[in-house]
């Protein structure tokens, strides 16, 4: 008996149909999928991180802050990965006990640098507590920097507005390093020689020393902050550049480092900034080129509140901070810093 | 959580890439009808998977997630399409008018089918699913997913018959 085993004449055509269209999928381009969503990746590891650190310390509120300092430098063209640092895991954040010493009240700081195609940064060393503090930044000359830092505990903590500052200056010298001494890091990169440890070093020696030395204004800032988190999502941060003292939108691209989707949005808006909110994270949204005459930018909180974070030596800085929700909305700035459209992002 | 788990896991999406993304355009093209957005469709699906590859290679059927997607993208794209046309139809006549597409190849036909019997139809004859993994994938049981493959077929099969008759 013989058998036709011919696929069905509708499933051949379909099939037919589908064989025309397999020569376009040379039009997706992997890398810029990868690329867009490496700076999320951190972001998702950042927040894996403090769950799990949150359920670790189950005798905290859930909304215990997390606070990373990071500085980002453009897009993802030159750096180096510590690989040679031990890796983080959930564990090390908590040792069995904390007692205050000066080592460990700042515990850490690191230096990261990434290079596109090459990975992602791995910290040279972590706190052993909760972060307090994140700050990004990106610079002028299209890598990505990232420096963390960790604080121990929010009570015993320097003022974040100081801190900006310290960490301004810092990434401003390592940014004049960098420009001069590129070569270096690369081929640092390739063989982790000193360079980077030096590099490291040099930023942790003066974030500790800056921390240290300005006890005391942190704590109302932080309950200020807390406040607003506690409000989330119905408070936003918002950020105006201001050029010349005077209020202006942000030139040219707008896109948040944390989300690809920002960038993709705000690209078809030139001036509108797009802020990426994960309950009260904020992905932060600048212009990937920051004009030489932006002095300072300033976050507009709730209820008036706002933060002036000085840009130098063409770093932009950022500051966000966070607690994990399930879900958070987002925010559309147009370019006076207004919130023109809201939505949910979806978190996982 | 390993930081320097994030390399691997890009190494893994890559891997993945490379298994689904021909297939994925295929699947958007049918689900759309259109070839330049089975492209982007395709490309935003892919994206998604990426910003979700830590929890979603974890997933017991990655693939069957990420066509889930799509098929939402689709869907999507599809009911924004009718809206726009509709909305321009009712500018210019004052009247409400249904718009459909203007394509008439296989892939807008099938697009047009409604969005269950059209996924199973596509999950069934170019994934190459069993009735019962198309059942498994979009949460119907097995005499479901056949009705709607028959009833699929019979449209398609009709509807092309008569556009051969009119463009013969």
């Amino acid at each position: 008996m013989k058998v036709d085993d011919s696929p069905d004449p509708v499933t051949q055509t379909l099939r037919d149909a589908v064989t025309l269209v397999e020569a376009r999928t040379v039009e997706i381009d992997l890398e810029r999928i990868l690329a867009q969503h490496r700076s999320r990746a951190l972001e998702h590891q950042a927040i894996r991180l403090h769950r799990s650190s949150l359920i670790q310390r189950s005798s905290r509120p859930a909304w215990v802050w997390l606070a990373i300092v990071a500085v980002l430098a453009g897009a993802l063209v030159i750096g180096f990965r510590a690989s040679s640092a031990p890796t983080v895991t959930p564990k090390q954040l908590h040792p069995a006990s904390a007692s205050g010493d000066a080592t460990q009240r700042v515990a850490a700081l690191f230096v990261e640098r990434t290079l596109a195609g090459s990975g992602y940064p791995t910290p040279t060393s972590i706190s052993p507590k909760n972060v307090a503090l994140r700050v990004t930044t990106i610079g002028p000359n299209g890598s990505v920097f990232s420096v963390w830092a960790y604080s121990p505990n929010l009570e015993n903590a320097t003022s974040v507005r100081q801190a900006l500052q310290t960490v301004a200056r810092v990434l401003t010298e390592l940014n004049t390093e960098i420009r001069t001494t590129e070569a270096e890091l690369t081929a640092a990169m390739a063989a982790k020689d000193q360079t980077e440890v030096t590099l490291v070093t040099k930023a942790r020696n003066e974030l500790e020393q800056s921390l240290r030395a300005e006890d005391g204004q942190y704590e109302t800032l932080v309950a200020e902050t807390q406040a607003f988190a506690s409000e989330a999502p119905q408070c936003w941060v918002t950020m105006v550049a201001a050029r010349s003292n005077a209020p202006v939108p942000l030139a040219g691209k707008c896109g948040s480092v944390g989300g690809s989707e920002s960038l993709a949005v705000t690209s078809e808006e030139q001036q509108c900034c797009h802020l990426h909110g994960w309950g009260t994270q904020i992905f932060w949204a600048t212009s990937e080129e920051v004009p030489a005459d932006v002095r300072h930018v300033v976050f507009h909180l709730a209820k008036g509140k706002s933060l002036t974070v000085p840009v130098a030596g063409g770093w932009f800085l950022i500051v966000t901070s966070y607690v994990v929700p399930q879900s958070a909305p987002e925010a559309y700035l147009n370019a006076d810093g207004q919130i023109v459209a809201l939505g949910t992002f979806d978190s996982e | 959580v390993e930081w320097s788990s994030l390399s691997l896991s890009e190494d893994e999406f890559r891997s993945f890439f490379e298994r689904n993304v021909g297939q994925l355009v295929g699947l958007a093209y049918l689900w759309s009808g259109s070839q330049d957005d089975a492209v982007d469709l395709a490309q935003e699906a892919l994206t998604r998977a990426w910003k979700r590859w830590e929890s979603l290679s974890r997933h017991a059927n990655p693939e069957a997630w990420v066509r889930r997607v799509l098929h939402n993208l689709c869907n999507d794209r599809w009911r924004t399409l009718k809206r726009e046309r509709s909305i321009d139809a009712w500018k210019s006549t004052d009247q409400y008018v249904m718009a459909t597409p203007v394509e008439t190849d296989v892939a807008s036909l099938v697009s047009r089918l409604a969005p269950k019997p059209r996924r199973a139809l596509v999950l069934h004859d170019i994934v190459g699913l069993s009735v019962s993994e198309v059942a498994s994938e979009m949460g119907a049981n097995e005499g479901t997913v056949r009705s709607w493959l028959s009833r699929s077929r019979a449209t398609l099969r009709e509807q092309l018959l008569s556009d051969v008759k009119e463009n013969p």
